[in-house]
């Protein structure tokens, strides 16, 4: 019988993206897409350990995800104090790093790689010239949509909803939300990723009774 | 005229629900300081809303 860990492993994503506001339109909506085909969502923003290394707990997180989206549509210079930010290259580098020297079980790992535009990575970080990677025009649809094709080749799912139907889904879901918020007596801006990943999950068992639930 | 169910067919039935959703769908077991239980509240909420402007 397989342990529960390699189950929870084998269904799991990380979520390597930007945090702030102007992001979050992708963010929800590869949460979304995540869901819908049978995985579960994974980030940073789960991890509430103030007694571990941060660093720690995110190697903990990237061992435990067989899938991993990688966003460095942010690499760039800050405009406060014209630094770029280096989070999201760095993780992916310990994602990539974990499949190659992790193991027999870590290399079956997958690897979503966005940036907004085509070829721009070449330009900061060459060093992953020749893998795929996916231009998404800072576009929540798109991003769904290649994370919809993504999902489908590397987890062998062939026949899941194609990619408009999942981003006409989440626009229902979107326009739930605000009376959602209002029955939970609070504003959207205040739900966590812990309570937002769940809330998206709850609300595609309503959509979708038929489908099979397994809690991780 | 006979219903041919190919074997492809079959396999298709098992892994998606009919509205194209994959069969399984995972709920976390960890949430936030919001709780399940409220937010599980609040979605049936609208849900039961929906359905009865429908009808």
């Amino acid at each position: 019988m397989e342990s529960a860990t390699r189950v929870l492993t084998q269904q799991s994503v990380f979520i390597n993206c930007p945090f702030d506001r102007a992001y979050r339109p992708i963010f929800f909506a590869s949460i979304f897409a995540v869901h819908y085909c049978g995985f579960l969502a994974r980030s940073a923003l789960e991890i509430s350990d103030a007694t571990q290394p941060r660093l720690h707990t995110i190697c903990d997180l990237i061992a435990t995800c067989r899938f991993g989206i990688h966003d460095l549509s942010r690499t760039g210079l800050e405009p406060t104090n014209a630094l770029p930010r280096f989070n999201m290259p760095f993780e992916l580098g310990l994602f990539l790093g974990c499949q190659r020297f992790g193991g027999q079980r870590q290399r079956v790992k997958s690897a979503l790689v966005f940036d907004r535009e085509p070829y721009r990575y070449q330009q900061f970080l060459s060093d992953i010239s020749g893998q795929d990677i996916v231009a998404h025009h800072d576009d929540p649809r798109q991003a769904l949509i290649q994370i919809r094709n993504w999902l489908q080749a590397a987890a062998r799912r062939p026949d899941i909803a194609g990619g408009s139907a999942i981003w006409e889904q989440f626009q229902e879901f979107q326009r739930d939300l605000p009376q959602i918020a209002v029955h939970l007596h609070l504003s959207l801006e205040e739900l966590t990723f812990l309570d937002y990943r769940y809330l998206i999950s709850v609300w595609q068992q309503q959509r979708d009774p038929s489908r099979t639930l397994t809690r991780l | 005229m006979t219903k041919r169910t190919t074997k492809r067919a079959a396999e298709t039935s098992k892994t998606r629900t009919p509205s194209g959703a994959a069969r399984i769908l995972i709920i976390p077991k960890k949430t936030g300081p919001i709780g399940a239980k409220r937010i599980r509240e609040a979605v049936e909420q609208v849900f039961a809303r929906k359905t009865a402007t429908r009808s």
